[in-house]
C-alpha cells in the first residue's frame, strides 16, 4: 500500500497550487492540510523551522520536503507517472534556469504592483521586459512551455496565469497586457483551462477577497525592496 | 601624453609596436607578480594603448601612450579596441591579479577564439569565469572532482563585459556560464545539476540517487544561495544599523548551517557533495565577513570551521579557492568603485 502523502498548504497560495498541480499530474493522491498563516500550527513549525512557509510535503514518515520547486522535483523523482521535467540534460537546465528566473522577477513585480511614481514606472518596464523573456521560451506552435502537455516550467510560471490578474485587480495596475504579450496571454488562458489545473485552482474572486486585506503589508514589503535596490 | 596618427601604410609598424607594448606590459606585470609573491609591491608602470581596427582602413590607427604611476584598475575594451589603461594600487595584489587575468592577449586573437567557441567547434567544456567569483568556483570544483577537463575563460567584469558573455548570458550578464558543445548553461546551481545530468557515468556523484536526499541537498544549497552572499555584501557595503542588521542575519545563517551540518563530516553525510560544493567557495569570504562584522567563525561555529578545513584538504578545493586575504583586497577594490569610505 502506498505511503500517505500530506501537503501542508493554505488557501490562495500560488506556491501551494504549484505542488497540487504536480501531484495531480503524477496521479499521486494526497491530503491537503490548510494552514492559517496568522496562526501557524505546530505541524508547520516542526516541519519547516527555517522558512516557516507553505507548501510543505510529507511523504509517509519521511522528513519534510520544503520549497515548492524542490518539492516538484522530488515528486517527479519519487513517484512514477509522466515526467514533469524534460529528459534531455540541456532542456532540464533551461527549465530550471527559467523557473529560477521567476524567483528573481519577484522584486521588480512587487515594486511594479505596489509602489508609485518613477520607482513604479521603472520596475514596470523591467517586469514587462522580464515577461517578454519568459514569453520567448514558449516553443513555436505549442500550447505550453512543456510542449503539448503541462511541464515543470508551466507549473513554475503558472502564477502569472492566475495570480497576476488577482494582484493587478487589487493594486489597480496592469502589467500583463494582451497587445504587449499575446503569446503569454494565450498560454495563460490554456493553462487555466487545463483540466488538471482546474481541479486545484482556487476561485479567483475568493482569492481577491482573501488577499485584499494584505494590501498594506504588500505595499510596505515593496517599499523595503525598492529601498534596498 | 602623446597622441600620434599613423597612416594605414605603416600597418607593419603598428603590429610591431603593439607587440612591443604587449611585451612591455607583460614584463612589467610578470615582474610585479614575482615581487608580489615575495611580499613586495611597488608602483606599477601604466600603459594605455588604444587600437581602433574599424578605423584603420580609412584614417589609420591612433595611439595614446600615457605613463603614470598611481591609482586604480580601469579596463576598457570591446571587440575592436584594446584599451589597456590601468593604474594599480601598489598595496593591492587584487588589482594586478585582475589585470593580469583580464587583459594581455590582443583582442583580435581573443575574438577569433571566442568565435570558434560560439560556433561549437570547441567540443569540450568552457567556463566563463571570474577569478574571485565563488559561484564560478562551485562549477570548477565540481568539474575538478569529477576529472572533467574544462577551459576557464576569465571575463572582464569591472570594465565592459565581453561579447561572448553577453551573448551566452543575455538575461543576467553574469558568470559563471558553462559552454558545452556551443550551448550555454547559466546559474551556478543549475550548472551543477547539469553536470550531474549530462555526465551520468562520471564519478563521484555529487547528488545522491535517493529522491529525498536530493531534495534536502537542493534545499540547503538553495538556502545558502538565498543567504550568505547577499547578507555578506550588505555587511561590507553598509554602516551603522544596516551593518548591525546584516551581522545579526549572518550569525543566524551560519548558526543554522552549523546546526544542519551537526556532527557529520559533510553536509550530505560521509561524502563530499552538492551542498559542500555550494558553500565551500563562500568560506573564502568568511574572513572578510569576520573583519567587517567583528566575530570569529572558529569561535562561534567550530564545527563549521572544521568542516571548511576538511574540505580544504581536497585537491580541487585547495587549488581553486581564492585566498581569504585576496578576497578582502578585492572587497577593498569594490569599495573604491562604489565610493565607500570606511
Amino acid at each position: 500500500m502506498a505511503e500517505p502523502v500530506k501537503l501542508i498548504g493554505c488557501f490562495g497560495s500560488p506556491f501551494v497550487h504549484r505542488v497540487e498541480v504536480a501531484l495531480r499530474l503524477k496521479g499521486v493522491p494526497y491530503e491537503l492540510i490548510e494552514e492559517d498563516l496568522n496562526n501557524k500550527s505546530d505541524l508547520l513549525l516542526k516541519h519547516n523551522p527555517f522558512h516557516q512557509k507553505v507548501p510543505v510535503l510529507l511523504h509517509g514518515d519521511r522528513p519534510a520536503v520544503c520549497e515548492s520547486l524542490i518539492i516538484i522535483e522530488y515528486i517527479d523523482e519519487a513517484f512514477s507517472g509522466p515526467s514533469l521535467l524534460p529528459s534531455d540534460p540541456y532542456e532540464r537546465a533551461m527549465a530550471r534556469f527559467w523557473a529560477a528566473f521567476m524567483y528573481k522577477c519577484k522584486d521588480s513585480m512587487w515594486i511594479a504592483l505596489w509602489t508609485d511614481g518613477e520607482v513604479q514606472a521603472a520596475s514596470a518596464r523591467e517586469m514587462k521586459a522580464n515577461l517578454t523573456l519568459i514569453e520567448r521560451q514558449l516553443p513555436e506552435g505549442k500550447k505550453f512551455f512543456g510542449g503539448d502537455t503541462i511541464g515543470f516550467l508551466d507549473i513554475a510560471v503558472g502564477g502569472i496565469a492566475h495570480w497576476m490578474g488577482v494582484f493587478e485587480e487589487i493594486a489597480g495596475v496592469h502589467l500583463l497586457i494582451e497587445e504587449e504579450h499575446p503569446a503569454l496571454c494565450r498560454w495563460a488562458r490554456e493553462y487555466i483551462l487545463d483540466e488538471t489545473v482546474g481541479q486545484c485552482l482556487p476561485d479567483r474572486d475568493r482569492v481577491v477577497a482573501a488577499l485584499t486585506p494584505r494590501k498594506e503589508l504588500y505595499v510596505s514589503i515593496a517599499k523595503a525592496m525598492a529601498a534596498q535596490k | 601624453m602623446a597622441a600620434v596618427e599613423w597612416s594605414s601604410t605603416r600597418r607593419a609598424f603598428e603590429v610591431a609596436w603593439l607587440a612591443l607594448v604587449a611585451l612591455l606590459v607583460a614584463a612589467v606585470l610578470d615582474d610585479e607578480l614575482t615581487r608580489e609573491r615575495t611580499g613586495e609591491m611597488r608602483g606599477v608602470l601604466v600603459v594605455s594603448v588604444a587600437v581602433d581596427d574599424t578605423r584603420d582602413s580609412r584614417s589609420g590607427v591612433k595611439f595614446d601612450v600615457n605613463l603614470d604611476l598611481s591609482g586604480m584598475v580601469d579596463i576598457v575594451s570591446d571587440q575592436n579596441t584594446l584599451c589597456l589603461a590601468y593604474k594599480a594600487e601598489p598595496s593591492s595584489a587584487a588589482s594586478v591579479h585582475t589585470v593580469l587575468h583580464s587583459v594581455i592577449h590582443t583582442q583580435k586573437e581573443r575574438k577569433k577564439e571566442l568565435q570558434r567557441m560560439v560556433a561549437g567547434e570547441e567540443k569540450g567544456l568552457v567556463l566563463l569565469d571570474f577569478w574571485v567569483s565563488p559561484f564560478a568556483q562551485r562549477c570548477r570544483i565540481a568539474l575538478a572532482e569529477k576529472g572533467l577537463a574544462c577551459e576557464s575563460v576569465e571575463q572582464e567584469l569591472l570594465g565592459e563585459k565581453g561579447e561572448l558573455l553577453l551573448r551566452s548570458n543575455p538575461v543576467h550578464k553574469k558568470v559563471p556560464v558553462l559552454l558545452h558543445a556551443g550551448r550555454a548553461v547559466c546559474e551556478s546551481l543549475v550548472i551543477l545539476e547539469y553536470i550531474e545530468d549530462a555526465f551520468p557515468e562520471v564519478a563521484p556523484r555529487l547528488l545522491s540517487a535517493d529522491p529525498l536526499a536530493r531534495a534536502h541537498a537542493r534545499f540547503w544549497a538553495d538556502y545558502v544561495d538565498k543567504t550568505v552572499y547577499g547578507i555578506g555584501t550588505r555587511l561590507w557595503k553598509l554602516k551603522g544599523e544596516g551593518r548591525a542588521a546584516a551581522r545579526a542575519e549572518m550569525l543566524e545563517t551560519l548558526r543554522t548551517l552549523d546546526g544542519e551540518l551537526g556532527g557529520k563530516a559533510f553536509f550530505g553525510g560521509e561524502a563530499f557533495g552538492f551542498v559542500d560544493v555550494a558553500l565551500i567557495p563562500l568560506t573564502s569570504w568568511f574572513y572578510s565577513y569576520e573583519e567587517h562584522g567583528g566575530f570569529s567563525v572558529q569561535e562561534e561555529f567550530p564545527r563549521l570551521a572544521e568542516w571548511a578545513r576538511r574540505c580544504g584538504e581536497r585537491e580541487s578545493v585547495a587549488k581553486i579557492l581564492t585566498r581569504p586575504e585576496d578576497v578582502l583586497d578585492f572587497i577593498g577594490l569594490l569599495k573604491k568603485c562604489y565610493g565607500i569610505v570606511e
